[in-house]
């Protein structure tokens, strides 16, 4: 459906059906000419429903390629919602993410000094081993298995701790990240009157799952009362998650795990390969 | 019949020269006795005959087979079997695992096929051998006595059956009865065709031995019979 006319005030809006808009603003635009502020301008809305994420991005692709023009916008009022009410989880994720990179940072390093001094105390038993015959690189593969095997069971004992209480720390977060969320929407509102989304007071979202493409015509302006109205549908954000353990992440975990085992066995093998057993022996204290 | 010959054999740290072209002839069935003032180089000769470290010059031969042609870790893990003077035991381990040890080091570098059970009779047998019964044997190496402890080293160097045993210093943290005990073992090893090559200050050991050598001269006093 579209409609000419005012478009800041629902009151001056005419609906009617796309052709009579188009002989009106055809009309209008062969009487006048297109620049000038007397020709009657018309504000196109068109409705897909496209069903999937995946089919609403193909529609976006397609109408692209086949010239829609730029002053058309495609969005989906169900998406932009659910993006919204993504918000919080996604902060928390992004916030888990960086803490992962610490903490594997600076796991990596304690487990690394750990294993130098571990190797030094150690070094008596590879002295002893080499001055009977065991060969270097058999330590070696002995100490590196020795590394895997407590990182193997390491990897067992945090992956169980981390899948039994990540669902309920999960939901502390996100409790904690949606407050703040609220807080934040709460003093945009007071102090300009909208959220930082633009949108003006909450309203019950609309969850139909469709595609939309606005016209602005000649206007410049193009957000439409019924668009404004689908973004102040900021209130349902995902509160819980039921999940967030799967066997990618406990994948990815034994993948880390076993990296940084590596790195801190390497530590190791270089230490083993450069000791003499018998300079070992001989400064045995 | 010659089983370690000894051919110009030099020694150095850094520029001080502790070996200078030693020549000599073990045999088995012999017990041999290395003395010498302290310095003389004797713990640094029996360092290099065990191949822990290399000679800056000369040769060894082990069964007439030039040591440098051979792995040292399969030398040291078959051919030659090192008591060292503080014992070097692995002491988080029993008398019995660090016998088994070696002999699994030993098979392993064998690629011989390692049999537990096997390793564990023989083990338990090997300890017999130097007076340490099962009790002794399945207990820590920190629990045993000095003695006791010497005893297991001893049966560690037997465990896989060397032709050569070097001892550094077998008695010297040991009482009198203790040493004669231990030099018992060494002469029982000797009758049993092993080449038993001794450091020594002990003159009692020293006694015991069937060939003395003084190290700054390498000459050689034969015992009376």
């Amino acid at each position: 459906m579209g409609g000419p006319g005012q478009q800041t005030d629902p009151a001056n809006e005419i609906y009617t059906s796309y052709n009579t808009l188009k002989k009106i603003t055809d009309t209008s635009a062969a009487k006048y000419s297109s620049s000038s502020t007397t020709a009657i301008s018309g504000n196109l809305n068109g409705t897909y429903v496209v069903g999937t994420v995946a089919n609403y991005k193909k529609f976006k692709t397609q109408v692209s390629d086949l010239g829609l023009s730029s002053k058309y916008a495609v969005s989906s009022t169900d998406i932009e919602s659910y993006e919204r009410s993504a918000e919080p989880l996604e902060n928390l994720s992004k916030f888990a993410g960086y803490f992962l990179i610490v903490i594997l940072l600076v796991g990596a390093i304690i487990l690394v000094v750990m294993n130098i001094f571990s190797t030094r105390e150690r070094k008596y038993e590879i002295g002893v081993l080499s001055a009977i015959g065991m060969k270097k690189s058999k330590i070696a593969k002995l100490f590196m298995s020795e590394i895997m095997i407590i990182a193997l069971v390491a990897v067992v004992i945090g992956g169980t701790i981390g899948t039994v209480a990540s669902v309920p720390v999960t939901n502390a977060l996100l409790s904690s990240q949606i407050t703040q969320s609220q807080t934040k929407s709460n003093d945009m509102q007071q102090s300009f009157g909208r959220d930082n989304n633009g949108a003006g007071p909450s309203q019950p979202s609309d969850n139909s799952s469709s595609s939309s493409s606005n016209s602005s015509g000649s206007s410049s302006s193009s957000a439409s009362g019924n668009s404004d109205s689908n973004k102040g549908a900021v209130s349902n954000y995902i509160s819980s998650v039921s999940n967030s353990v799967n066997i990618i992440v406990l994948l990815e975990l034994l993948g880390s795990c076993i990296l940084l085992a590596i790195i801190a066995g390497m530590v190791s093998v270089i230490s083993i390969m450069r000791y003499e057993p018998l300079q070992i022996l001989a400064n045995r204290d | 019949m010659e089983v370690l010959k000894l051919e110009n054999l030099c020694f150095s740290y850094g520029s001080k020269q502790v070996l200078n072209g030693v020549n000599y002839s073990f045999e088995n069935g012999k017990i041999y006795a290395i003395v010498g003032k302290s310095g003389a180089g004797k713990t640094t000769l029996l360092s290099v005959i065990s191949g822990l470290v290399e000679p800056t010059e000369g040769t060894i031969y082990c069964n007439g087979e030039d040591m440098k042609s051979q792995d040292k870790y399969e030398y040291r893990s078959k051919n030659i079997g090192v008591i060292f003077q503080d014992f070097n035991l692995l002491t988080k381990l029993t008398a019995k695992e660090n016998v088994e040890l070696s002999m699994e080091i030993s098979k392993s570098n064998d690629k011989q096929k390692i049999d537990k059970g096997e390793i564990e009779r023989k083990a338990y047998g090997i300890l017999d051998q130097v007076g340490l019964d099962r009790d002794e044997a399945d207990r820590r190496v920190l629990k045993l006595s000095g003695g006791q402890q010497q005893r297991v080293a001893i049966a560690r160097a037997l465990s896989y059956g060397p032709d050569i045993i070097l001892a550094d210093e077998p008695t010297g943290n040991l009482d009198e009865e203790t040493q004669e005990e231990i030099m018992d073992i060494m002469k029982k090893l000797a009758a049993n065709g092993k080449c038993v090559i001794i450091v020594t200050h002990s003159s009692y050991v020293a006694g015991c031995a069937d060939e003395r050598i003084e190290l700054k001269t390498m000459k050689k006093s034969t015992k009376k019979q």
